[in-house]
């Protein structure tokens, strides 16, 4: 299982991977990405089987992101998860519609960090 | 309370700032004091701010904190020990604590503001104001007796 945790926020990336690991679901291998844009370029190098990623980030932000993923073939199948402060049902629907997986709000416990990630992997 | 902020909008700020402690640091938070602060007393080390507007009312919240009680709550969000937390560990960790108090209060009162990004001021001793013309509330929490203090105001657009 190789997660992609993708914030602005090292610290956050931190805080996710402490929370995942104290949650019990397995991961062989974190990867890291500051923004949308740096995910797509780890993603594009294949083996990632989840996204883990945050809303609001400079360049290219988490809907972006998605939305990215969802039109290529290549990725559309991949398992996308949002983590965020952002609460409004605007947002929330965007992603509904662009075909997210899951949400977590912040701030969140490693529960539920485990249990969404896993009913997200198929 | 005071005309700008109503008393039910302090409780969910108190829950909000305990919810985020708790569930991000393990750390249980006090409620010591809740002040009208006429004057800009509070002083820190390292402070969060971050806005939170919509059509009608703008306002806006900071945190602060002495450095070695930042450093460690940020420890705590880690695993880590808090002398291997750097001032950029500091940073961004009190901006994410920012944000998610500000996000958790928005979710709980329905998601009616738009929450900017949080800044970050460091320097020793640096007072901490808000410019708004209504009179801040001030929250003075305790961590293991270790005071650390919360800013808000809001006022009308």
């Amino acid at each position: 299982m190789k997660l992609l945790i993708v914030d602005d926020s090292t610290t956050m990336r931190k805080i996710i991977m402490r929370g995942i690991r104290q949650s019990g679901f397995k991961v062989d291998e974190f990867l890291e990405a500051g923004n949308g844009k740096e995910a797509l370029q780890m993603i594009s190098n294949g083996g990632v089987d989840v996204v883990l990623t945050d809303i609001n980030m400079p360049e290219m932000n988490g809907l972006e992101l998605l939305e990215a993923l969802r039109s290529s073939g290549e990725t559309k199948d991949i398992p996308v998860v949002m983590i965020t402060t952002e609460g409004s049902e605007m947002v929330i629907e965007k992603a509904k519609q662009l075909g997210v997986d899951g949400f977590i709000r912040k701030p969140f416990t490693p529960e539920a960090l485990g249990s969404t990630l896993s009913s997200v992997v198929r | 309370m005071e005309k700008g902020i109503k008393e039910p909008f302090l409780e969910h700020i108190l829950e909000a700032t305990k919810s985020v402690f708790d569930m991000m640091a393990g750390l249980e938070v006090e409620k010591d004091q809740v002040l009208i602060c006429n004057n800009d007393k509070v002083k820190g080390d390292v402070t969060g701010v971050i806005g939170l507007s919509n059509d009608k009312v703008k306002g806006s919240i900071a945190i602060s904190f002495p450095k070695d009680l930042g450093k460690s709550v940020v420890a705590n969000m880690l695993s880590m020990d808090a002398e291997q937390i750097s001032d950029d560990d500091l940073k961004d960790g009190i901006g994410e604590i920012t944000n998610m108090v500000a996000g958790d209060l928005n979710n709980r009162i329905g998601n009616i503001f738009k929450l900017s990004l949080p800044s970050i001021i460091t320097g020793k001793g640096h007072l901490v104001s808000l410019s708004h013309n209504n009179t801040p509330i001030l929250f003075r929490f305790l961590i293991q007796n270790q005071p650390f203090y919360l800013l808000t105001t809001f006022e009308e657009k």
